[in-house]
Formats: structure tokens, sequence, C-alpha cells
């Protein structure tokens, strides 16, 4: 009788462990190949850091490649030709970043249900609808086989297969555990899903939609003054010559008759974004931050030009960068972060120049409302009178085991993606899915040995536009925005659905390389961007796009250059946390008058009382900033309730439209429509001022108190990729705010991705870091190794040696030989 | 001295087998362990080895170094405090092994019921041959078995049991010039019994000789204490023995004899 007992008790433990063993159940990952001590996580600790000495046989190598990794984990390599470089380059970044390659580049394909399954089925759907995936295969498909991009592709995907087919499974990375998954080889293809992505995030600007929803409710003219294709104060990237920003004021024309087509075109198209990639823009909001500057030897303490940057990206467990030196003696000598997936090294320096970007924010996407010959499963579309026919293909998503979650069928026109939103088809077009030369650009931009010749090698890079900033040797600093720019017809706008029915709304062709945004070596010493209007309207009144972000980074760090002809690595170190904040500065003056100017509420006094005793810098310590901040959101509740009628009210204007109304004190927009009396702009900024100071009293108690503290409100947050919590840092007080120059947005999510400052002297020299460490792997100690010194704005000094031998303290080495033995 | 080579041989297997395949490789060692140990405490000596060796095998990813750093981040990930990993992990084998070795044990006493599983029996003879587990503590220990010529069904236990009965003529007697021993209830109860046994409860002695000396020459027959070891039954298709080594007597009261 007992043997029957235990075995009724023991085949459901039996069941149960092997079933929690091998699959995820509820929030657990499969249990199994994580707690097995042999091959399980725990062997993970074991192997987190590099051996001291490896030796590795590459079949495809051409000749030996040395690899030696410095004491902040970062490789040098040194190879004798570009190609086994680049195979290097893929085998290290593999080795520290496997599942970050596959996962950043299945979401650009739109595959990664194959990795993760159901859950990402929309982000995947999402992905290939707009045409990522489509136009990677274009893309890939119109690089010459016999050319040097093909062979970098094919030479990086080699050394990431490399070490894919080396390793054991129990070297398999954790988060392949915790999905139960193992890593997927590489293809060429992957790295243009990896370059589309990055295109969506930084060239995707659907302005359409904001200005039918603005135009839905307040009509033509207001919408256009609210978002604006010209910014309302002018700091350019292209110097205009000014010593000062230029506000460009001109009163808004009062809120309109809504236009009734533009009602019913942005109700229809309100999920023109699907929720994915809707819910991933809205929480970028206000934390687009990149900034780059460069400071010509003149202005300089030691005479040598200085270059620094710091791109403002999601900030993630590991980075989206990882640090990389190439070298091929005689030939190539090049420092920077590469991006995982990408066969180059993106922003960086060589012996010669530094280069660094910021992203553009020009609008090169566009829509057309095409009229079809079936309103659910349209064949044709309409085109200059005559039927042409759509270009269907089935899109399926299947999840690990091949098991099809579901099938899509996607139809696209001469311009590319076709898709049904709302009760409307649009087609669109975007730079960022058509053929280009990126990789051609920075493969020769990595070789380029003078600023000009870096303009040059640029000249083929397409998309996403990017401020691309340059110094050299010489002293020379240049910067041009390039990308592609197409020219439309009429007046030239792309922030409205144009007519696809003639073929006359279609792009004419590209804005010609002497009209774009560019400088070189301007008479003023120095050069800045931070995702500014680029050219003064009054130099070029064309449109590049429209609602521009909030030029406060651009006049602060032009105001600190301006001020200061002696400038050091320091002081570009310390600018890049800069707490200045020209938006505070506008702002809290007019907000201080106005409480004074009014008899209010003793509350009112008080609160006019500690804004004004702010010094306008978010520190971590100051405990001003949170008052303010609830001030400009009640403002804006306030400011723009003609705004917030319908289903899908636009976002509200940006600040600059809001300091531009600042001298207008009787425009109408400043009226509270839901009281009888007609408000001015004291009236309204001394109300939301009281009102900012009972919310801030509500919710975090007496001012001074630590809830008031900055460093208690605004935290970064660098999520790991699966948003682990355990694998993440989370919680880290920065020092910053909405358009200081390391902006902090509200979730925390977004900040400087990489900070870099580069002294172009007889030696070049160099300082970097980005918030983490070389390493993915969650149990290695290089994981985090930055993020403290990230949060306080320090900066690493970044190994630049000419030879393997120069690198002292080096903390591993590997040597990668060809099968056969090599030379 | 054996059952402790025993198991650390076992732990060895475990260790070497999750070394090269992995977690899997617990339930796998274990259900063939439960199968071909066939002892009852099979799934206790698998649990024992598993744990033996998976804390070997931490303890050897401790000394790499790295185990508070996995048992931090892992902890995180599953959501348990750090110090208690080492031991989830643990439990996580052990519930493997034990629960495994009984389905193997029990399947195994199934195949042998059913007349199948013929790959076993050689392997199973070998380890019952050894098996040395006291029976004082009147717990079966029966096993089933085949062998690739006939079924059989066979128990044995080793060490020194005490049983009161009856001594009697071999029933082949004086064909057979042996004494046998009929073992009353109150005793019978110490002994494993085949599975399909049914028959009365009684032994033959395989030391004729001094069962002989002890308790008389062939034929006679009485009351008596004794104290017997390793004793075995068998069934095959030809019939069923079941035999002990008579240790000592410890009472006596004879019948008489037969001519």
């Amino acid at each position: 009788m007992r043997p029957r007992l235990s075995l009724v008790a023991a085949v459901p433990v039996l069941v149960g462990t092997l079933v929690i063993g091998a699959r995820p159940v509820g929030p657990l990952p499969p249990l199994g190949a994580l707690l097995d001590p042999a091959n399980g996580a725990w062997a993970l600790g074991r192997r987190a850091e590099h051996p001291g000495d490896l030796t590795v046989r590459i079949a495809a190598l051409d000749a030996p490649v040395r690899i030696v990794y410095d004491d902040r984990g970062v490789p040098h390599i040194f190879a004798t030709t570009e190609r086994d470089a680049l195979r290097a380059l893929g085998w290290a970044v593999a080795r520290d970043r496997l599942f970050q390659l596959e996962v950043q580049s299945r979401a650009g394909g739109g595959t990664l249900t194959e990795l993760v399954g159901p859950a990402a089925l929309e982000a995947d759907r999402a992905t290939r609808a707009i045409g990522l995936a489509e136009g990677a295969r274009r893309r890939l498909a119109a690089i010459p086989r016999d050319g040097r991009e093909w062979e970098a592709l094919t030479a990086y995907a080699e050394g990431v297969n490399a070490w894919i087919d080396g390793l054991r499974p129990r070297d398999r990375p954790l988060e392949y555990r915790l999905l139960g998954a193992r890593p997927s080889r590489w293809e060429p293809i992957n790295s243009m899903h990896l370059l589309g992505r990055m295109g969506w995030t930084l060239a995707w600007n659907n302005d359409e939609l904001l200005q039918l929803r603005a135009r839905a409710v307040v009509g033509a003219a207001a919408a256009d003054a609210l978002f604006p294709i010209h910014s309302p104060i002018q700091e350019p990237i292209q110097p205009s010559g000014g010593r000062t920003p230029r506000d460009d004021f001109r009163p808004p024309p009062p809120p309109g008759p809504p236009e009734e087509d533009a009602r019913l075109v942005a109700h229809a198209i309100a999920g023109l974004l699907p929720p994915p990639f809707a819910a991933a823009r809205a929480a970028q909001g206000d934390a687009v931050g990149s900034n780059n500057w460069a400071v010509a030897g003149r202005r300089t303490r030691d005479g040598h030009a200085l270059l620094a940057g710091d791109p403002h990206l999601e900030l993630t467990l590991p980075s989206i960068w990882y640090e990389a030196h190439i070298v091929i003696p005689g030939e190539l000598d090049v420092y920077g972060v590469t991006l995982p997936g990408a066969p180059m090294i993106v922003i960086g320096f060589n012996r010669d120049i530094a280069w660094t970007f910021t992203n553009t924010q020009a609008d090169v996407v566009d829509l057309w409302r095409e009229m079809v010959d079936d309103s659910l499963h349209p064949g044709r579309h309409r085109l200059d009178g005559t039927w042409r026919a759509i270009e269907p293909s089935v899109e399926r998503y299947v999840d690990r085991r091949g098991r099809v979650l579901a099938i899509d069928t996607l139809r696209a026109t001469h311009r590319g993606p076709l898709r049904r939103v709302g009760g409307q088809w649009l087609s669109m077009r975007w730079t960022v899915l058509e053929p280009a030369g990126e990789i051609e650009a920075f493969l020769g931009a990595m070789r380029a040995r003078t600023a000009r010749e870096f303009l040059d090698a640029t000249e083929s890079f397409a998309a996403p536009a990017q401020n691309m900033l340059v110094a050299d040797r010489s002293g020379t600093i240049a910067i041009r925005s390039a990308g592609r720019y197409p020219l439309r017809s009429g007046d030239g706008r792309g922030d409205l659905i144009r007519s696809g029915e003639s073929s006359s709304e279609d792009w004419r062709g590209e804005w010609p390389l002497a009209r774009y945004p560019q400088a070189i070596d301007p008479i003023q010493g120095f050069l800045a961007s931070a995702n500014q209007q680029p050219k003064d309207s009054r130099d070029d009144p064309g449109y590049l796009g429209s609602n521009w972000p909030s030029p406060w980074r651009a006049i602060r760090i032009n105001e600190l250059l301006r001020a200061d002809s002696a400038v050091t690595v320091e002081t570009m170190r310390r600018m890049q946390t800069d707490p200045g904040s020209p938006r505070a500065d506008r702002f809290v003056p007019a907000f201080v008058a106005a409480a004074r100017s009014r008899a209010g509420s003793a509350a009112l006094a008080r609160a006019a009382e500690l804004l004004d005793r702010w010094d306008r810098r978010y520190t971590r310590e100051n405990d001003r900033a949170v008052l303010f901040e609830y001030a400009m959101r009640e403002l804006d509740t306030r400011l723009w309730d003609e705004l917030r009628v319908g289903a899908s009210p636009p976002p509200s204007p940006g600040d600059a439209v809001v300091a531009q109304l600042l001298t207008y004190p009787d425009s109408p927009w400043w009226d509270d429509r839901s009281t009888p009396e007609v408000e001015r702009r004291d009236d309204i900024l001394a109300a939301s001022l009281e009102a900012a100071l009972a919310r801030a009293e509500r919710m975090h108690g007496d001012p001074g108190s630590e809830e008031w503290r900055w460093s208690s409100r605004r935290q970064a947050r660098i999520d790991h990729l699966l948003g682990v919590p355990a694998l993440s840092a989370r919680g880290i007080p920065v020092q910053g705010g909405p358009s200081t120059l390391s902006p902090s947005s509200g979730t925390g999510r977004f900040g400087a991705s990489w900070r870099m400052v580069v002294e172009l002297g007889p030696e070049l020299k160099a300082w970097g870091i980005y918030p983490g460490g070389q390493s993915g792997n969650p149990m290695s100690r290089r994981y985090r190794e930055h993020v403290a010194a990230w949060r306080d704005g320090a900066l690493d000094t970044l190994r630049f040696p000419r030879t393997a031998d120069e690198i002292r303290n080096a903390a591993a080495r590997a040597e990668l030989r060809p099968t056969g033995g090599g030379r | 001295m054996r059952y402790v080579v025993r198991l650390l041989m076992l732990a060895l297997a475990v260790a070497l087998a999750t070394w090269v395949l992995g977690w899997i490789a617990v339930p796998l060692v274990a259900v063939a362990w439960g199968a071909l140990a066939g002892r009852e405490d099979g799934p206790v000596e698998a649990t024992i080895g598993t744990l033996t060796a998976w804390m070997a095998l931490l303890a050897a990813a401790a000394f790499a170094g790295g185990a508070g750093t996995v048992a931090r981040t892992l902890g995180g990930v599953v959501g348990i405090p750090a110090l208690v990993l080492p031991a989830v992990t643990l439990i996580f084998g052990a519930a493997m092994a034990w629960s495994a070795a009984v389905v193997g044990r029990e399947l195994a006493r199934a195949a042998g019921r059913g007349g199948r599983a013929a790959a076993l029996a050689v392997a199973a003879a070998g380890s019952m041959a050894a098996c040395d587990r006291p029976i004082g503590g009147g717990v079966p220990a029966d096993t089933a078995f085949v062998t690739d010529t006939a079924t059989v069904e066979r128990v044995v236990a080793g060490g020194e049991v005490t049983l009161t009965g009856r001594y009697h003529p071999h029933p082949g007697y004086p064909d057979v010039r042996a004494t046998c021993f009929s073992i009353d209830e109150a005793s019978a109860h110490q002994l494993p019994r085949v599975a399909t046994g049914e028959r009365r409860v009684s032994l033959c002695f395989e030391n004729a000789e001094e069962a002989a000396r002890s308790l008389g020459p062939p034929g006679t027959s009485g009351d008596a204490t004794i104290v017997v070891d390793r004793y075995a039954a068998e069934r095959a298709d030809t019939g069923a023995v079941d035999a002990a080594r008579l240790v000592r007597v410890l009472s006596r009261a004879p019948e008489g004899s037969i001519p």
C-alpha cells in the first residue's frame, strides 16, 4: 500500500518540477536552465569575466587578430585588414552583448515573437506595418555585392557567428535562459534591421497628425502658429551671426473655427501609431536632449580644438553603445562607440579627427491619402487618372517553435507602405526605408584625416538625419545636418497629408548639398547643436520640419561658449551636466512678477517668494525646481484650454511658443474659457503659481522638506532590455531638469547615452562614459560599472594606444587565429 | 560502508550527468536508479545522491567566484532573497530526484508483473545480491524481475531475523533429506514476500548440515525459535523456493522422529 501512496505523491512532484524546469510559469522563467548548478546561471558567475588569455580559431579570418581588453573592458583590436578587424569587432561584441545583438535586431525586423513569444506580437506587427522589415530587405538588396559595405556586413556577421558557433550551452547569456531560447545566427540583414530601428527612434516625425488635430480644434491659422514650421526663438545650428538668440515673435492669431475636414481625418487616423509605438513615443516626451559642440583652438585655453558630444537616447542595461578601438597599422586607428550589430564605429575619433552627432529632427516621413478600388481589400490605387496595382505581401508572425501566431497582408504603393488607418488608406514615404549609404559613410568617416574629408565621406549618409559635428587636429571645426531631405511641391510643407491621386504631390527630389545646414570654421569660433531648428528662418525659410524642440539647450550652450574664450576639457565636461536653464530664466521672472502684481492670497505671495529665491539651477539638492515644474504644468493646463476638446486633442505647443505668448499679455489665448471673466497673462501666471504651490504642498509636504528635493523627484531609470527590475538600475538621482543640457524626462528612461570630450592636440586625448559597462552579463562586475560615475557627470580617460604593448594593466587578451594557422 | 560508497558513486554519476546533460539529467538518473536499485529506499538514495552532487557543484561554482553575484541577481529575477537561492536550487534538484526515483521504482515493479523489462533483470539481480539491508524493521523489500528465459519473482533480505515456528522434514523426504521450517504468523511479517506469493510462509535451510546438527537429523520435527539470515524467496514457472541460512537455534521442543 505504501508504494502506491508514494507514487501518488511523486507523480505530481515530478511533473511539476519538470514543467517549471522547462517552461515559464507565470512570472517565473524556466527554472531548470537557471538553477542547474553546472550549466545554469550559476555557471554565468564563473564565466562572468573574460579569462586572462584566450586563443580562438576562426575559419573566416585571413590572418591572426589580437584583442587586448583594457582596464575598462574595452577591446583594442589589432588586425591587418579591415575585414579581419570587423570580424573581430563582431566577435568581441557578440562575446559581451550577444542577447542585445539579437533582441535589438529582432525589434527592427519585427521578429521579436520568435524570441519572446506572443507578448511581442503587437510590437512586431507595428514594426512591419510601417515598413521597417521590408525596408531593411530593400536596403540590403541595393548594396553592391562586390563593394565595401557588403564586405563589412558579411565580415561582421562572420565574427558574430564565430562566437555563437563556439558557444557552449552553459555559456549562453542569462536572458536566453530566462526565455528558454537559444541564440540565432547572425545575418547581414540583422545589421540593416538594427539601423532601421535606429531610424525609427530618431527620424519618425508624424507632424501631419499633430497639424490635423490642431486644425480640427482651432483652425489652420492658429494651428500653424501653435505648431510652427519655424521656431519662435532662433538659435540655429548654422551660425547666423547673432550674438544672442533671436526672438522671432509675432502675435498668434486667435483660435479660429474648427476645420471639420481636419476633425474627421484626425479622428480617423488617431491610431496612426500602433499602441506599442505610441506608448514609446509618449514616454520619450520632452526627453529629446542630444547635444554637441566644438570649440576652435583660438577659444580654448591650450589652443587645441575641443569637441564634446552626448547623444540622448533611451537608457538601457546593457547600454545601447559598446566601446571599441580598431587598429590596422598604417591604415586605420579609430576609437569610439558602436551600436551592437553595426559594423562600424558610430561616434568617436581617430588620430586626426573626432566626431559626434545629434538628431536633426527633420521631417523625412510624409503621408498621402489614397483612393483605392476596395475599401477593405484594395488591389489598386488611383494615380493620375489611372488605376495602379498595389503590391501585397503576406507577413507571418511565428513563435519560437515556428507556430504561426498571426498573418497580416501588407500593401505598398510606389511611395511606400499603404495602411488602413481609421477609415483612410494612407501611403507613406520615409527616407529610413530607402536605400542609403550609411555604412559606407561611417567606414569613410573612420578613415578621414581632416574635418573636410569627414564631410566628404558622410555626403552619402541619408537617414536618420544627423547633425554631424567634427573637429580636427589642425583646428578646423565643422558641422553639417547630414541626411536626405525631400523637396515637395507647392509650399513644400511635409506636415500636411497630401492627396495620393496625383504624382505631382510626390517628392520631387532632394535638397542639394549646398542648401544643407552646415558651417566650417565660423567666425564665432565654436559650433553647437541641440536638436534645434538647424537654420535661421531668415537665412532659409524653406520647410525642413515643424514643431521643433524648444531651443533652450542650444541657448545655454551658446551662452556658455560665448562667455568663455579659454575653454578647457574640464569646462566641456561640466557643461554636459550643467544645471542652468534658460527656460527657467525666461519663465520664473514672469511668474514672480505676475504674482507680485496681484494682490492675491498669502499663499501666492509665499509661492512668489519661494520661486524668486531659487537660483534656477536643477541641481540634485535644490528644492525649488519642483514648484517651478508644477507651475509650468498648471500653466499648460490653463493656457491651452482651447485645445482640450474633441476625442484626440493635440499635445500642447512647445515652451518656446509659450515664451512668445508672454510678450502678448492680452492675447486671447490667455483667457480661461471656463470662467466668465476674461483673463490676461498675469492672471493665468499667478493662478498657475498659486495652484502649483498648493499641489506641491499637498503631494510633498512643506517646502524645504526632503520630498521637495529634486533628487527625490527626478531620477534616472536604466532598465534591462527585458525590463527585469533586478537587472535594472533605477532611482538614480541625476542633475538636470527639463531643457537643461542633461535633461531628465519624467519617466527617467531617457538621458545621455554616451558622453565624450576630445581634445585635438598634437596627441589626441579623449574622455568618455556611458551608464553601464561593457559586459551584457548581469553577473559581471562590468555590467553596471560606470553608472555611479555617469550619474555624477564624471568622465573616464579613454585609452588610445598605438600598439598592443602600450596597454598597461590589460584585463584580458584574446588571440583570434585562422583555422589554417594563418601567417 | 558499501552503502556510503554506493551513494557516493550515485552522487558522482548525478554530478557528471548534470555537467554533460544539464538539469534534465537528474530525473533521468533518478528514474534509472529507482528502477534498477529496486529497493524501497531507492528514492531516498537518489535524493541524497542528487543533493550531494548539486551541493558539490554549487561549492565549485562558489569557489570559482561570482556565486554571490549570481545569488543576488537570480534571487532578484525570481523574487527571492539571495541566501535562499542555493536552498531553492537544492530543493528543486531533490524534488526531481525523489519523485523520479519513485516513479522509476514503481514502473519497474509494474513491468516485472507484466513480464517485461527483460534487460533490467541481470543488473537488478546483481544489485540484489549485494543487498545488506537489515530486515528487522519489518519493511517489505520485495521486487520483481524476469530473466530472459523464465519469469521469476525473487525477494531477498540480508541481516539476521528471529523466527518462531515449526521445523519439519522437507516435503520430498525421504528422497530429499533436509529439514525445513514453517514460520508462525507472529514472526512471518518480518520477512519480505514475493508480490504474488500466497503460499504458506516456510523455508528450507541452505546450510542443511548445520540444521541437522542444531535441530536434529532430517525426519525430525518440533517447535523452535531460530535465528536466520540470507533469506531469499523465489518463484519461477516451475515452482517456488524459500531459503535461509540457519544461524543458531534459540530454543527447541522436539516431537519425536519419523522412522
